[in-house]
Protein backbone atom coordinates (compact mmCIF):
# COMPACT_ATOMS: atom_id res chain seq x y z
CA UNK A 1 0.00 0.00 0.00
CA UNK A 2 2.73 2.73 0.98
CA UNK A 3 4.68 1.24 -2.03
CA UNK A 4 2.55 3.03 -4.13
CA UNK A 5 1.60 5.90 -2.15
CA UNK A 6 5.03 6.62 -2.60
CA UNK A 7 4.86 6.10 -6.42
CA UNK A 8 2.74 8.80 -6.86
CA UNK A 9 4.60 11.41 -4.92
CA UNK A 10 7.87 12.19 -7.25
CA UNK A 11 5.69 11.90 -10.84
CA UNK A 12 3.19 14.48 -9.23
CA UNK A 13 5.32 17.37 -7.67
CA UNK A 14 7.78 17.28 -10.90
CA UNK A 15 4.47 17.81 -13.14
CA UNK A 16 3.30 20.79 -10.44
CA UNK A 17 7.06 22.26 -11.33
CA UNK A 18 6.54 21.85 -15.29
CA UNK A 19 3.48 23.56 -15.74
CA UNK A 20 4.41 26.44 -13.29
CA UNK A 21 6.43 29.87 -14.59
CA UNK A 22 9.95 29.78 -13.62
CA UNK A 23 9.43 32.31 -10.92
CA UNK A 24 6.14 30.85 -9.25
CA UNK A 25 7.92 26.95 -8.81
CA UNK A 26 7.91 27.80 -4.97
CA UNK A 27 4.42 28.62 -4.91
CA UNK A 28 3.55 25.70 -6.80
CA UNK A 29 5.02 23.37 -4.77
CA UNK A 30 4.02 25.41 -1.47
CA UNK A 31 0.18 25.33 -2.31
CA UNK A 32 0.60 21.60 -3.45
CA UNK A 33 2.07 21.11 0.55
CA UNK A 34 -1.01 23.11 1.41
CA UNK A 35 -3.54 20.93 -0.08
CA UNK A 36 -2.07 17.84 0.90
CA UNK A 37 -1.69 18.77 4.71
CA UNK A 38 -5.09 20.46 4.50
CA UNK A 39 -7.43 17.46 2.90
CA UNK A 40 -5.05 14.73 4.55
CA UNK A 41 -4.28 16.08 8.24
CA UNK A 42 -7.41 17.83 8.17
CA UNK A 43 -10.38 16.64 6.93
CA UNK A 44 -9.68 12.98 5.94
CA UNK A 45 -8.98 12.18 9.81
CA UNK A 46 -12.29 14.13 10.62
CA UNK A 47 -14.24 12.14 8.03
CA UNK A 48 -12.82 9.18 9.24
CA UNK A 49 -13.47 9.50 12.81
CA UNK A 50 -17.01 11.05 11.84
CA UNK A 51 -17.46 7.63 10.05
CA UNK A 52 -16.01 5.73 12.41
CA UNK A 53 -18.55 6.48 15.16
CA UNK A 54 -21.28 6.14 12.68
CA UNK A 55 -20.09 2.62 12.09
CA UNK A 56 -19.29 1.16 15.44
CA UNK A 57 -23.15 0.18 16.39
CA UNK A 58 -23.03 -1.78 13.50
CA UNK A 59 -19.46 -3.24 13.20
CA UNK A 60 -17.72 -3.04 16.48
CA UNK A 61 -14.07 -2.40 17.06
CA UNK A 62 -13.54 -3.28 13.28
CA UNK A 63 -15.44 -0.39 12.43
CA UNK A 64 -12.30 1.42 11.61
CA UNK A 65 -11.62 -1.00 9.00
CA UNK A 66 -14.35 0.00 6.70
CA UNK A 67 -14.25 3.80 7.70
CA UNK A 68 -10.23 3.82 6.69
CA UNK A 69 -11.41 1.64 3.50
CA UNK A 70 -14.67 3.43 2.55
CA UNK A 71 -12.68 6.91 2.48
CA UNK A 72 -9.50 5.94 0.82
CA UNK A 73 -11.28 4.61 -1.87
CA UNK A 74 -13.66 7.26 -2.51
CA UNK A 75 -10.77 10.19 -2.24
CA UNK A 76 -8.71 7.51 -4.14
CA UNK A 77 -11.36 7.31 -7.31
CA UNK A 78 -11.76 10.99 -6.89
CA UNK A 79 -8.06 11.56 -7.46
CA UNK A 80 -7.60 9.52 -10.16
CA UNK A 81 -10.75 11.30 -11.84
CA UNK A 82 -8.43 14.62 -11.68
CA UNK A 83 -5.29 13.33 -12.51
CA UNK A 84 -7.44 12.17 -15.57
CA UNK A 85 -8.35 15.65 -16.11
CA UNK A 86 -5.13 17.10 -15.67
CA UNK A 87 -4.06 15.03 -18.41
CA UNK A 88 -6.54 16.41 -20.84
CA UNK A 89 -4.68 19.62 -20.27
CA UNK A 90 -1.23 18.69 -19.26
CA UNK A 91 0.55 18.83 -22.93
CA UNK A 92 -1.44 22.08 -23.26
CA UNK A 93 0.08 23.43 -20.39
CA UNK A 94 3.64 22.43 -21.22
CA UNK A 95 3.38 24.20 -24.87
CA UNK A 96 1.91 27.36 -23.87
CA UNK A 97 4.47 27.53 -20.75
CA UNK A 98 7.33 27.10 -23.01
CA UNK A 99 5.98 29.38 -25.98
CA UNK A 100 6.13 32.41 -23.14
CA UNK A 101 9.66 31.21 -22.03
CA UNK A 102 10.90 31.59 -25.91
CA UNK A 103 11.40 34.36 -28.37
CA UNK A 104 8.82 34.78 -30.85
CA UNK A 105 10.67 33.63 -33.67
CA UNK A 106 11.49 30.40 -32.34
CA UNK A 107 7.81 29.65 -31.45
CA UNK A 108 7.04 28.88 -35.25
CA UNK A 109 9.99 26.30 -34.75
CA UNK A 110 8.74 25.05 -31.97
CA UNK A 111 5.43 24.11 -33.37
CA UNK A 112 7.02 22.67 -36.57
CA UNK A 113 9.08 20.43 -34.01
CA UNK A 114 5.80 19.38 -32.43
CA UNK A 115 4.05 18.25 -35.33
CA UNK A 116 6.94 16.71 -37.12
CA UNK A 117 8.24 14.42 -34.29
CA UNK A 118 5.05 14.12 -32.15
CA UNK A 119 7.57 14.44 -29.17
CA UNK A 120 7.20 17.09 -27.04
CA UNK A 121 10.43 16.81 -25.02
CA UNK A 122 12.46 16.16 -28.04
CA UNK A 123 10.75 19.59 -29.20
CA UNK A 124 11.83 21.06 -26.07
CA UNK A 125 14.99 20.00 -25.64
CA UNK A 126 15.83 21.22 -29.54
CA UNK A 127 14.21 24.58 -28.48
CA UNK A 128 16.59 24.86 -25.48
CA UNK A 129 19.62 23.98 -27.26
CA UNK A 130 18.49 26.62 -29.52
CA UNK A 131 18.70 29.16 -27.00
CA UNK A 132 21.98 28.13 -25.71
CA UNK A 133 23.76 28.29 -29.10
CA UNK A 134 21.69 31.67 -30.31
CA UNK A 135 23.33 33.10 -27.50
CA UNK A 136 26.52 32.01 -28.82
CA UNK A 137 26.39 30.98 -32.15
CA UNK A 138 24.85 32.74 -35.52
CA UNK A 139 20.85 32.09 -35.73
CA UNK A 140 22.01 29.77 -38.77
CA UNK A 141 23.94 27.12 -36.81
CA UNK A 142 21.35 27.06 -33.97
CA UNK A 143 18.90 25.89 -35.94
CA UNK A 144 21.37 23.43 -37.88
CA UNK A 145 21.50 22.08 -34.24
CA UNK A 146 18.04 22.27 -33.82
CA UNK A 147 17.27 20.29 -36.54
CA UNK A 148 19.55 17.36 -35.82
CA UNK A 149 18.53 16.88 -32.34
CA UNK A 150 14.55 16.58 -33.47
CA UNK A 151 16.13 13.78 -36.10
CA UNK A 152 17.55 11.75 -32.69
CA UNK B 1 -3.80 -3.16 13.79
CA UNK B 2 -3.97 -3.13 17.51
CA UNK B 3 -7.24 -2.71 17.72
CA UNK B 4 -8.44 -5.19 15.04
CA UNK B 5 -5.35 -7.66 15.35
CA UNK B 6 -4.33 -7.21 18.71
CA UNK B 7 -0.50 -5.97 17.92
CA UNK B 8 1.34 -4.60 20.77
CA UNK B 9 2.82 -1.40 19.65
CA UNK B 10 5.94 -2.47 19.11
CA UNK B 11 4.79 -5.12 16.54
CA UNK B 12 2.84 -1.74 15.18
CA UNK B 13 5.76 0.64 14.70
CA UNK B 14 8.20 -2.90 13.24
CA UNK B 15 5.02 -3.37 10.88
CA UNK B 16 4.99 0.19 9.64
CA UNK B 17 8.92 0.56 9.68
CA UNK B 18 9.00 -2.09 7.12
CA UNK B 19 6.45 -0.33 4.92
CA UNK B 20 7.87 2.43 4.99
CA UNK B 21 11.53 0.68 3.81
CA UNK B 22 9.43 -0.75 1.39
CA UNK B 23 8.04 2.87 0.52
CA UNK B 24 11.54 3.37 -0.89
CA UNK B 25 11.19 1.34 -3.13
CA UNK B 26 7.82 2.81 -4.26
CA UNK B 27 9.46 6.58 -4.12
CA UNK B 28 12.17 5.80 -6.91
CA UNK B 29 10.33 3.15 -8.95
CA UNK B 30 7.58 6.01 -9.84
CA UNK B 31 10.04 8.61 -10.42
CA UNK B 32 12.23 6.40 -12.77
CA UNK B 33 9.07 5.33 -14.51
CA UNK B 34 7.38 9.01 -15.39
CA UNK B 35 10.71 9.94 -16.79
CA UNK B 36 11.11 7.13 -18.88
CA UNK B 37 7.33 7.47 -19.92
CA UNK B 38 7.50 10.95 -20.31
CA UNK B 39 10.30 10.46 -23.03
CA UNK B 40 7.40 9.01 -25.55
CA UNK B 41 4.50 11.23 -23.98
CA UNK B 42 4.47 14.18 -21.71
CA UNK B 43 1.30 12.84 -20.00
CA UNK B 44 3.69 10.38 -18.60
CA UNK B 45 3.81 12.24 -15.73
CA UNK B 46 0.46 12.45 -15.14
CA UNK B 47 -0.04 8.40 -16.01
CA UNK B 48 1.82 7.24 -13.13
CA UNK B 49 0.33 9.13 -10.15
CA UNK B 50 -2.92 8.13 -11.81
CA UNK B 51 -2.39 4.42 -12.22
CA UNK B 52 -0.07 4.08 -8.67
CA UNK B 53 -3.21 5.92 -7.07
CA UNK B 54 -5.97 3.27 -8.35
CA UNK B 55 -3.73 0.49 -7.92
CA UNK B 56 -3.52 1.57 -4.01
CA UNK B 57 -6.90 1.21 -3.65
CA UNK B 58 -7.26 -2.43 -4.30
CA UNK B 59 -3.87 -2.84 -1.92
CA UNK B 60 -5.29 -0.55 0.87
CA UNK B 61 -8.29 -2.83 0.73
CA UNK B 62 -6.35 -6.30 1.08
CA UNK B 63 -4.82 -4.51 4.08
CA UNK B 64 -7.39 -3.10 6.00
CA UNK B 65 -9.96 -6.24 5.08
CA UNK B 66 -7.14 -9.10 5.93
CA UNK B 67 -8.31 -11.30 8.92
CA UNK B 68 -4.98 -13.17 8.90
CA UNK B 69 -3.29 -9.90 9.81
CA UNK B 70 0.45 -9.98 9.14
CA UNK B 71 0.67 -13.66 7.36
CA UNK B 72 2.48 -11.87 4.56
CA UNK B 73 4.43 -10.02 6.48
CA UNK B 74 8.27 -11.26 7.58
CA UNK B 75 7.26 -13.74 11.22
CA UNK B 76 7.58 -11.54 14.96
CA UNK B 77 7.02 -12.50 18.04
CA UNK B 78 3.29 -12.00 19.38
Amino acid sequence: MTFFFGMQFGPTLAACQTVAKVRMRALSIAVFSLCINLFGQFVGPLIIGYLNDKLVPTYGSGAIRYSLLWTGTVFGIVGVGFLLIAALFYEQDCRRLWKRRLPSGVNTYLTCCVEKSSSIEAAYMAASMYLVCAAKESVQNAFNHCLLITKI
Amino acid sequence: MIRVHHYTPAQTGGILGVARILSIGGYLLGGYAAALWARRDARGTIWVPAIAIFLSVPASAVFLLTTSGGSFLPPMQR
